[in-house]
């Protein structure tokens, strides 16, 4: 459910540049035309059953809106986020956006290591960038296939930089 | 990201029963809609079977009439929200993420939660049988006074139906989520299969209207149990209003039944025709319109409890006015059809059985449209007849199309088309022979609901009998042909079908258990 902009050829990156971002095509519009078709019918119905007695299903016709109001607030929550990983020259920079709480993480780009590990359930992949002891998972916003291929190109761009 | 290496594909996944009662993957999820589905298919077609049996012959032979109205009642029931519901709902967990190249639906784990409280409510509705008194006899309708009238049984029906629902809207939620969310990038809205816009507008319908059956018997709980006095005359309150808002949910419904359906013609029909769909556009603002004029035509299933007659003739009129965007698409497929290179393998069979048949019934939706005429035919087997044509040879037989368009997608094996083909015509004739002489039945005066009959209706329903017997043994021969393309059977291949066009039939057969995890750029 990612979008990969690969940037390498941008000059504001000195080397390599990956940002992935969730795939959400239509977002905040989205979420407006499903709500300008939703509200108007639901309301009404609402009104004209209350009218006649019936109020329980006003009441009745909230939920709705509260739920898909509640589906589209979370896909939203998520719309922003991102992963962005930058070698530049020395440094390797990893940003993270995650529901509004940004990471900023700076590694040696001569000690930092790569790794790519299966996971202990579902039969996947997790990429991690290790250094001094520490070790920080990134591309959870790829696929397996996209972190593998990350992963290699990124060892790959780290030899370059060292030699 | 642009992949220069080999990929490989993680299939590892749980097993067992964890599997299925954990998963969040979207076809696990499908194919387990598509099996409850099928169970609730064979078990309402069973009561249906029991009551064919009793009405072979006038008089009262294997049924009481209490247990004849609970047999009616719960095969309406069940049909509908057990059966035809659930399998379209499966359809769209296998086919929208794969036709809009999204990995899963975009809230997995609400999910598998709309899939599981279904056995439940099932549960409930079939457990009613045992319950004092026996099941809930007041019809799929429920109308009261006769449903404040009955027993726990009619609260345990209460308790699925809300369930029932809830599933329902949670699943919609899910799906209109992840349709406007989740395409693949590229893929704008007048791009995407018309499957997958049946879909977006059926989780709409669906959406707006399942509240208002829950406030509906919520109302009808409080009455039986509460003290109020929403429908009871005797406390002030009105029966009639009852019907109004059931209705109000209930004409739509039948477009959530039937409009999946069309999606899953409008995409069976140019693959054999081996044509594009004749007149997409035309078809999406069709199928939205149809949508639209559900919510202002329910009160022509109460021309007989009093109205006004200018109500009369706007539900008259807005009714009718129907008819044009179901020609519409009547004329886009057999558009589509002609001069097309058309093969006639089952998926097509069905299809066009579907076109022809759904066409009788929205022709005899025209007549009982008429008021002079529907106050003359209502409650008769002419009405029996008539929503039989539109959700049987309409939706039924478009989900037994489907079925066998998609499984050698879902399985890998092409399935055994003479057994296919055999099927077919055993449905097509049978459910002829059931159905079609109720339209003579009812235009001769035979009301619906009733176990015995008068002796001049005898000929017609021993025929109808046998169509039903026949039907119901046929579709033991679909669940042979589908278990056995499940268990082996010559490779499909990734796309079987020539006139294929849409995401996935660019994945394997069957796709990986975890697909479009990178989603394809149809921007390109």
């Amino acid at each position: 459910m990612v979008e990969i902009v690969r940037a390498d050829d941008n000059p504001a990156c000195l080397h390599f540049c990956v940002t992935a971002r969730p795939n959400s095509v239509s977002g905040h519009s989205g979420w407006l035309i499903a709500m300008a078709i939703l509200i108007p019918s639901c309301t009404i119905a609402g009104i004209i059953f209350f009218t006649i007695g019936a109020w329980p299903v006003s009441l009745f016709m909230g939920l709705p809106i509260v739920g898909l109001s509640a589906a589209f607030y979370s896909v939203e929550r998520h719309a922003g986020d991102f992963e962005r990983i930058t070698l530049d020259g020395d440094r390797l920079i990893l940003d993270r956006h995650t529901l509004g709480w940004d990471q900023h993480l700076e590694f040696n780009s001569y000690w930092v290591q790569v790794a790519l590990h299966p996971t202990a359930v579902g039969g996947g992949n997790m990429l991690a960038l290790v250094s001094h002891g520490k070790e920080v998972a990134f591309g959870q916003l790829m696929s397996d296939e996209e972190r593998e291929t990350l992963g290699r190109e990124l060892k790959r761009w780290l030899a370059k930089t060292r030699h | 990201m642009e992949s220069t290496m080999t990929a490989v594909h993680h299939e590892e996944h749980p097993s067992g029963l964890a599997r299925w009662l954990t998963t969040t993957n979207h076809k696990d999820i499908g194919t387990l809609y598509l099996w409850f589905s099928f169970a609730m298919f064979l078990f309402a077609g069973s009561l249906a079977m029991l009551i064919r049996a009793e009405l072979f012959q006038p008089g009262l032979q294997l049924l009481s009439p209490a247990v004849f109205n609970q047999l009616t009642a719960l095969h309406g029931l069940i049909m509908i929200f057990g059966a035809i519901m659930p399998a379209f709902v499966g359809f769209a967990n296998w086919q929208v993420p794969l036709m809009i190249g999204a990995p899963d639906m975009a809230f997995p784990r609400l999910n598998n939660w709309s899939f599981w409280l279904l056995p439940a409510a099932a549960t409930l509705l079939i457990a009613s049988f045992f319950a004092p008194g026996g099941a809930m006899a007041a019809g799929w309708t429920m109308y009261p006074p006769l449903f404040i009238q009955g027993g726990i049984s009619y609260d345990m029906t209460i308790l699925a139906i809300h369930i029932l629902g809830l599933s329902s809207i949670m699943g919609a939620i899910n799906i209109v989520t992840t349709i406007l969310n989740l395409r693949a990038p590229g893929m704008k809205l007048m791009m995407m299969p018309l499957f997958v816009w049946t879909w977006l507008i059926t989780a709409y319908l669906l959406v707006a209207v399942m509240p208002v059956l829950a406030s509906v018997i919520t109302m009808l709980l409080t009455d039986r149990h509460f003290g109020t006095h929403f429908f009871s005359a005797a406390g002030g309150g009105d029966p009639v209003m009852f019907q109004h808002i059931f209705w109000f949910f209930g004409h739509p419904e039948v477009y959530i039944m039937i409009l999946p359906a069309f999606g899953i013609i409008s995409t069976i029909i140019p693959t054999f025709a081996r044509k594009k769909l004749f007149g997409y556009t035309s078809m999406v603002y069709a199928v939205a319109s149809i949508a639209l004029l559900s919510f202002i035509v329910w009160a022509h299933h109460m021309f007989t409890t009093g109205m006004p007659v200018a109500g009369q003739l706007f539900f008259m009129y807005s009714t009718m006015l129907i008819a044009i965007p179901t020609g519409v698409k009547v004329f886009n497929w057999v558009a589509t059809l002609w001069r097309g290179s058309i093969s006639f393998e089952t998926p097509m069979l069905f299809a066009l059985a579907v076109v022809c048949l759904f066409t009788i019934g929205g022709f005899s939706g025209l007549v009982l449209a008429l008021v002079p005429v529907d106050i003359q035919l209502q409650d008769t087997y002419y009405v029996v007849a008539h929503f039989h044509y539109v959700l049987f040879s309409g939706a039924a037989m478009s989900i037994m199309g489907g079925v066998y368009y998609w499984l050698p997608k879902w399985t890998g094996h092409m399935y055994d088309e003479t057994l296919g083909k055999w099927h077919f015509w055993l449905t097509a004739v049978a459910f002829n022979v059931t159905f079609f002489p109720m339209h003579f039945l009812g235009l001769a005066g035979m009301p619906r609901r009733i176990p015995d009959y008068a002796l001049q209706f005898a000929d017609f329903n021993r025929i109808a009998s046998v169509g039903a017997f026949v039907l119901g043994l046929a579709q033991l021969l679909f669940l042979y042909v589908v278990v056995k393309c499940i268990r082996g059977g010559f490779a499909a291949g990734e796309r079987p079908w020539d006139g294929a066009d849409t995401l996935e039939w660019t994945l394997t057969s069957p796709p990986p258990y975890h697909s479009f995890t990178t989603p394809p750029n149809l921007s390109k």
